[in-house]
């Protein structure tokens, strides 16, 4: 037998050939699939499964329970439909999508931010701003805000935050100090912060490790500096990051430091914004926490009853007077490998229609993003959160940051704070990430 | 006939010198058909994706859409970014712990030796953290050294306070604290492997040099060492490789690279550019560097012990000439 095989280059050349074929395959260039320009009409009445990855229903403790009655009621709706709702973990899900984008297979309705988020992963999206139903587009909030710089909305945002500030009032008196007045004026708030170290009460939970802290100060102050016409530059990804509004919005960071907004900054360094300096406020320990939903908010005032929520005061270069840094909470895309385009659209409207919202609303309280629902608050954080986040100018800038100019903040938002970087030397780090990004 | 004499009698010099030949025979010989199918395996799970991620490395590469060619842009974007540079450093930090793990489990294992008192149950405790996960051992480890976490309180404790520091979120810190992690993570292996190369050095050498007199340091020195030498070479050469192949559990677990990027190893920078923000053309020119890293390392480890060898024997030989 062996000395066939000697005999014969047939398995030489037989795996030269399998090689050079798996190069080929592998090195081959890949042409674009086609994207949808439309609504693709209704779902056909084929038995059909709908596969949905999302980290959405661990995000809250009954999140499971809310997901699965949005998708009870979209299989009511389209009895030929079966959803098959995944829930991936946060801190894996991103690289599951990535590695499905990849790979051009996976599910066929995805969770994703909008923007910049959402065209890093373009490859794998199919533009959604003619797929939205003419009710959905009439009453959906935050989609301006949520389209990527090439001009196309890559998913459907759904839910709204809001960045607030939960203010323990028990503290407040204890430094004599009222919190409407404070809150006012920038100058104010500074000064509030001088009285409060004063006390030997910290002003803000703060927490610099992971850098989110730093990321949302930025996008609360720069949300205040953008009127329409700047968004709309910014979402374009037409402004660079070391235009004056971001040194401008680093500088008021700053300010804040030097006022010791943040207290001990030393100790601060090591704690991560989620859930460190939550539990400092949890536990009564800090006058002030920057928050972003109303969930949060619900569990400051079960522990500290004395809670309220309040804007934080406009910055200096601030284009409004009471704007506070607003969005959709996610959004949901569909996928340019599915094979059933349709019922992935019609779930995608779904999601972003009254009724998904409502429930979505009444299990996790999450406020919709629909300008044809208005909901009410049936708990202290609803109530106080409500009013804040039904303002018609608020808006945001989070969804068009770059992930590479986001990955330079978390990483040296502690330098900056520990005064080991400088302004100009962050600036010039994230406008080396934007470029990068373009 | 004069011509076929001094083939046959050149022939299996040249064999020996090149140590291979290009004889249809031994290439078709069952052996290497044998290997065949591994042959074909380390291709098509290695040279390709490594051929692959060297043509990708030229494009604009966007997975499922158009790739523009790019020529070397991905490389010289690269080499342009203060933060590779960094990641450089960073690497090159890391080889100052090699000393450190190759000569840490070889002293345990030397005084293992000999008349110690349960040395194989010493040798079980240290292999131990061998046989876990770094990503398990990574986040145990989070825990402990978190800012105020168990060992700073324990510091705090016992009243050395000043001894507390921010472990993994100092830049100044976290390098060598994953260094020491390193040693504890790889130093049973160590220990193990050092063993069994001493353990293979006869017995009777150490007993005669015992009777020159020679005491522990020239026991290590000129006996062991030398005589465990290739072993030693080896274990350096898988350490130096790891700090490039083999420390992104680590990092990704203890520090996500941070802080900064005061942590962040190629590796780890070649997923973020990948995975987290999908440049997978700068990724594809990143791993080609890392990889050209890597042979150079492994060529030098070939290459230093080779010229060594051939100074030496050229010195050994002029001296002979000169007696």
């Amino acid at each position: 037998m062996f000395r066939n095989i000697r005999r014969s280059r047939a398995p030489l050349a037989l795996a030269a050939i399998s090689c050079l074929a798996l190069l080929a395959a592998a090195c081959g260039g890949s042409s674009a699939p086609a994207s949808k320009t439309g609504l693709l009409g209704p779902v056909p009445k084929t038995k059909v499964t709908l596969t949905v990855w999302s980290f959405m229903p661990g995000e809250y403790s009954n999140g499971s329970t809310a997901y699965t009655d949005v998708v009870s009621a979209f299989e009511a709706k389209y009895p030929q439909v079966t959803v098959n709702l995944v829930n991936i973990p946060y801190p894996t899900y991103f690289q599951k999508i990535r590695d499905a984008t990849i790979a051009r297979t996976g599910p066929d309705v995805i969770t994703m931010y909008g923007g910049a988020q959402a065209y890093s992963y373009r490859n794998g999206l199919d533009p959604m701003q003619n797929a939205m139903q003419p009710s959905i587009k009439a009453n959906l909030r935050f989609v301006q805000d949520n389209y990527s710089k090439d001009g196309n909305l890559y998913i459907l945002p759904t839910g709204t935050y809001g960045y607030a500030l939960m203010v323990n009032k028990s503290l407040f008196a204890r430094a004599h100090i009222d919190p409407v007045t404070a809150l006012a004026s920038w100058p104010s708030f500074l000064a509030a912060c001088r009285q409060f170290s004063a006390h030997g009460i910290q002003p803000i939970a703060s927490g610099w490790k992971d850098g989110y802290m730093f990321e949302t100060l930025m996008y609360m102050m720069s949300s205040e500096m953008m009127d329409s016409a700047t968004l709309a530059k910014w979402v374009g990804g037409k402004i660079p990051v070391n235009s004056p509004m971001f040194v401008s919005a680093t500088n008021d960071i700053l300010a804040m430091n030097k006022a010791g907004c943040f207290g001990n900054v030393a100790a601060s360094l090591g704690r991560n914004m989620y859930d460190d300096s939550f539990n400092q406020y949890f536990a009564g320990k800090t006058a002030m926490m920057v928050t972003g939903n109303i969930s949060t908010a619900e569990t400051s005032f079960q522990h500290v009853p004395s809670s309220a929520i309040m804007r934080l005061p406009q910055v200096p270069g601030s284009k409004y007077t009471n704007l506070i840094d607003s969005g959709a909470e996610t959004g949901w895309g569909v996928t340019k490998w599915t094979k059933l385009p349709q019922a992935a659209d019609a779930f995608v409207n779904f999601l972003a229609g009254p009724q998904a919202q409502q429930i979505i609303f009444n299990t996790v309280g999450v406020p919709p993003n629909l300008k044809n629902l208005t909901v009410q608050g049936t708990n202290a954080g609803q109530k106080a959160y409500l009013p804040l986040l039904d303002n018609p100018v608020n808006h945001t800038g989070f969804e068009a940051f770059p992930l590479t100019v986001l990955a330079v903040y978390e990483r040296n938002a502690a330098p900056l704070i520990s005064g080991s970087m400088s302004v100009s030397t962050f600036t010039s780090q994230a406008q080396t990430a934007f470029q990068q990004s373009q | 006939m004069t011509a076929n004499v001094a083939e046959r009698v050149a022939g299996p010099a040249r064999r020996r010198r090149s140590g291979f030949s290009l004889n249809r025979d031994s290439i078709l010989s069952p052996s290497l058909v044998l290997l065949l199918p591994l042959l074909v395996l380390e291709v098509a799970v290695f040279f390709l994706p490594l051929i692959f991620i060297t043509v990708k490395s030229f494009y604009n590469w966007q997975p499922g859409a158009v790739s523009p060619f790019v020529g070397f842009s991905n490389y010289s974007t690269l080499f342009g970014q203060a933060a590779f540079w960094q990641v450089v450093r960073n690497q090159l930090f890391y080889l100052l712990g090699v000393p450190l793990w190759v000569v840490a489990p070889l002293l345990i294992a030397y005084m293992l030796r000999e008349h110690v008192r349960f040395a194989g149950v010493l040798r079980t405790i240290y292999f131990i953290p061998a046989v876990m996960s770094p990503a398990i051992v990574g986040l145990v480890f989070r825990s402990l050294l978190a800012n105020n976490g168990p060992i700073d309180a324990s510091l705090q404790q016992i009243g050395l306070g000043f001894l507390a520091k921010p472990w993994l979120t100092d830049a100044a810190l976290v390098k060598p604290v994953i260094i020491m992690l390193v040693l504890w993570g790889g130093f049973g292996t160590g220990v193990l492997i050092f063993s069994a190369a001493l353990n293979a050095v006869p017995q009777d050498i150490f007993e005669a040099s015992r009777l020159d007199g020679a005491g522990f340091w020239t026991e290590l020195w000129r006996i062991a060492l030398p005589s465990i030498w290739p072993t030693v070479l080896l274990w350096t050469m898988f350490q130096v490789l790891s700090i490039f192949l083999f420390m992104f559990s680590w990092i990704f677990v203890l520090t996500n690279g941070g802080p900064g990027l005061a942590s962040t190893t190629m590796d780890f920078s070649v997923y973020q550019t990948f995975i987290t923000f999908g440049f997978f053309g700068a990724a594809a020119a990143q791993s080609v560097v890392l990889m050209i890293m890597i042979i150079l390392v492994a060529l030098l480890f070939v290459l230093v012990p080779w010229l060594v060898r051939h100074a030496l024997s050229r010195t050994a030989g002029a001296r002979a000439a000169g007696q």
